[in-house]
């Protein structure tokens, strides 16, 4: 069995932390645009449940907020092709098996701060990977506003 | 970049699995068909930048990340 190490990373929001080695999540193909972060860890925001920071453990200034969708737009429906899945060995739906986060963009207020839907990033959690797919439906874009379902609403 | 002439109908064949084929030309917009393996993933570009640029903006934010949501 694979021993667990302590290692410090350092982090954009949290400065300097200490993380287990077996919570790196590797993204082979990197999150579109930044194709040289492959490691990253999930930090939950301390007091907001419905944030998380996807922190790149090597690059401390690539950190993103993220959302699970369900929480601010409770009809979100989209479909992962197979092959999709496969890459970051999905092979069955079970829900303790993956999840599924969108990366937000914040604004000057929560009403101006949006959600990336078309481009979830999804995360296998038993075999820590992670790849951000673009989902084919017109549906979707890159700018949904926040506040506009759920939440606060 | 490699500038080839096709007509309706005719294809392009990039290395040993993929072939596009020109299905259609009509009021300056053209039908594309595309085969090639599944793993291969097939976007508009559009759509690709679109999603490079907002991975970028997401980043950019110069607001006091914490304090905003916290304020949640």
């Amino acid at each position: 069995m694979k021993r667990v190490e302590k290692m410090k990373i350092l982090t954009k929001y949290f400065g300097e932390i200490e993380i287990l080695d077996d919570a790196i999540i590797n993204f082979p193909g990197g999150l579109l645009g930044f194709e040289d972060s492959k490691d990253f860890v999930l930090i939950d925001m301390p007091g907001n449940s419905h944030f998380k920071f996807l922190q790149d453990i090597h690059k401390s200034y690539v950190s993103f907020v993220m959302i699970n969708p369900w929480d601010f737009f409770e009809n979100y429906d989209i479909e992962l092709s197979d092959i999709e899945l496969e890459k970051i060995r999905v092979t069955s739906l079970k829900d303790d098996n993956f999840s599924i986060y969108n990366v937000v963009t914040l604004g000057k207020t929560f009403d101006l701060s949006s959600a990336n839907l078309i481009a979830p990033v999804v995360i296998n959690n038993n075999e820590k990977l992670g790849r951000q797919i673009i989902v084919d439906n017109p549906k979707y874009t890159t700018k949904h506003p926040l506040l506009q379902e759920g939440l606060g609403a | 970049m490699l500038i080839l002439n096709r007509k309706e109908g005719e294809s392009i064949i990039i290395g040993d699995n993929v072939e596009i084929r020109i299905l259609e030309i009509q009021d300056g917009k053209i039908k594309i068909g595309i085969e090639a393996p599944k793993e291969i993933t097939i976007l508009r570009k559009e759509v690709y930048d679109s999603v490079v640029e907002e991975n970028k903006n997401a980043l950019s934010s110069e607001e006091d990340v914490l304090k905003f949501l916290s304020q949640k």
